[in-house]
């Protein structure tokens, strides 16, 4: 049943999913209560720009603030436990907040090794800590095999440090296929030292592999991924929040974000952990928890990077045993539109994120620009 | 409140329009345009497009407070 627009609505998150949920809300009429509760002791701000220009100067945090609406914000609180069937959420001093819509948004937990000297970048915070440490380190040791240890490892450089990048060879082309030989050879030919290592064990201020590597610097930086924290999640959650094609939980609550799971046709879960999923299903979470016929949510998956110069953008989910074809520029000049059968890529290249999605989707493309 | 736009920079995600439909809209290619001219933006309308513009993952659209 849809939640009527003038109840009390509580967000539990203070990421992107949760200050989209709030500004569609209000959006869509919701002039009830809004209570955004975040563990996070700043109101929610954009990310991307966290691991790239904010780490060389070029934004400033002022300009990062993405808004709630109106919503009540109650920054710095923990949510202990989310009583489901008497519908309140319980908050770390035992105090009850009762809801009669809920948007679960609170995302993953990062991973931050136990080693002291280690520094992760999953917040503001980090990334204010990360961006001054730059400053003054002459060496910058990245361990990660995702778009944010390359994104990490090219700010280093751009800093004008000495910079390693432990990679996991495979790990990055088992989900995107070629752009793990691209990155990596955008990344040698800007000055990284790249090692490629089977697994890697943090130590103070530095980093061996499990080869026999001891690897040492200034500033040593984790990006090794995030995962699902059970915590206030209904106790049948073992991967994440499990949703409806329409975001919904169950009765009442929806949930948006890094830490939900939709089943797929085959029976397996899938997550999209991307800054576009966040923002477009925390909004469709909102359109879910005020109409039951609210339009399904089935976005295609779409993901996007930018380091050392080069943007690269993923639409759909690229098979990673088929070779890419070049629609257009070459791969040679990192200047290119690669299409796979369910998946297309622009690298280096300037296309709208609906035409690269048209593409994937094999869409009758229209190429003539 | 203005929006303002950096038609370079957009790389067309898309995301404004879906957070601010009432302030942004996609043109024929799939690069943003105001639904208003000038980018004005009415009162109704401020908070989702200020939340719509910072959300833009290569910051094209820089939201003025007048």
């Amino acid at each position: 049943m849809a939640v009527p627009t003038h109840g009390r609505i509580v967000i539990v998150g203070g990421g992107p999913a949760a200050a989209a949920s709030a500004v569609a809300l209000r959006e869509i009429g919701h002039d009830g209560e809004l209570i955004v509760i975040s563990d996070e002791g700043l109101a929610p701000y954009s990310k991307p720009p966290l691991s790239k220009a904010f780490l060389t100067g070029g934004v400033r945090s002022a300009d990062l603030s993405l808004g709630t609406a109106d919503a009540e914000l109650r920054l710095g609180t923990r949510v202990s436990r989310v009583h489901f069937d008497s519908r309140s959420v319980e908050l770390d001093d035992k105090s009850l907040v009762p809801y009669d819509g809920l948007v679960l948004a609170m995302g993953m937990r990062v991973r931050r090794p136990a080693a002291t000297g280690v520094e992760v970048l999953a917040t503001m915070s980090d990334a204010t800590r990360v961006a001054n440490a730059l400053r003054t380190s002459r060496s910058v040791l990245v361990v990660g095999s995702g778009f944010l240890a390359y994104e990490l490892a090219s700010a280093a450089r751009t800093a004008g440090a000495e910079t390693t990048l432990v990679i996991k060879p495979g790990a990055l082309s088992a989900r995107y296929g070629v752009l793990e030989a691209i990155l990596t050879m955008q990344a040698e030919s800007a000055g990284v030292h790249l090692v490629r290592s089977t697994n890697c064990e943090f130590r103070n201020g530095g980093a061996t592999t499990a080869e026999g590597i001891r690897l040492e610097a200034d500033l040593v930086l984790a990006a090794i991924g995030s995962e699902f924290e059970r915590g206030i999640a209904p106790s049948d959650a073992s991967h994440g929040l499990l949703v409806d094609n329409r975001c919904r939980m169950r009765d009442g609550v929806v949930a948006a974000g890094d830490a939900t799971v939709t089943r797929l046709p085959n029976g397996l879960l899938r997550r999209d952990a991307t800054w576009t999923n966040a923002l477009l299903q925390g909004a469709a979470a909102a359109r879910a928890l005020l109409d039951d016929d609210a339009s399904p949510y089935s976005p295609m998956p779409y993901a996007w990077t930018e380091s050392f110069g080069l943007e690269v953008k993923v639409a759909g989910t690229p098979p990673v045993d088929v070779r890419p074809t070049v629609v257009d520029g070459t791969l040679d000049e990192a200047r290119a539109l690669l299409r796979w059968p369910g998946g297309a890529a622009a690298i280096g290249y300037r296309i709208p994120v609906s035409r690269l999605k048209a593409l994937a989707a094999d869409e009758p493309a229209t190429l003539d620009a | 409140m203005r929006i303002e736009v950096i038609m370079e920079r957009c790389e067309g995600h898309g995301i404004c329009a879906e957070l601010a439909p009432d302030a942004y809209s996609l043109d024929d290619e799939g690069y943003v345009v105001f639904a208003h001219d000038g980018g004005e933006v009415p009162p109704s309308a401020q908070a989702a497009a200020a939340a719509g513009a910072r959300a833009c993952p290569v910051a094209a659209l820089l939201v003025r407070e007048a």
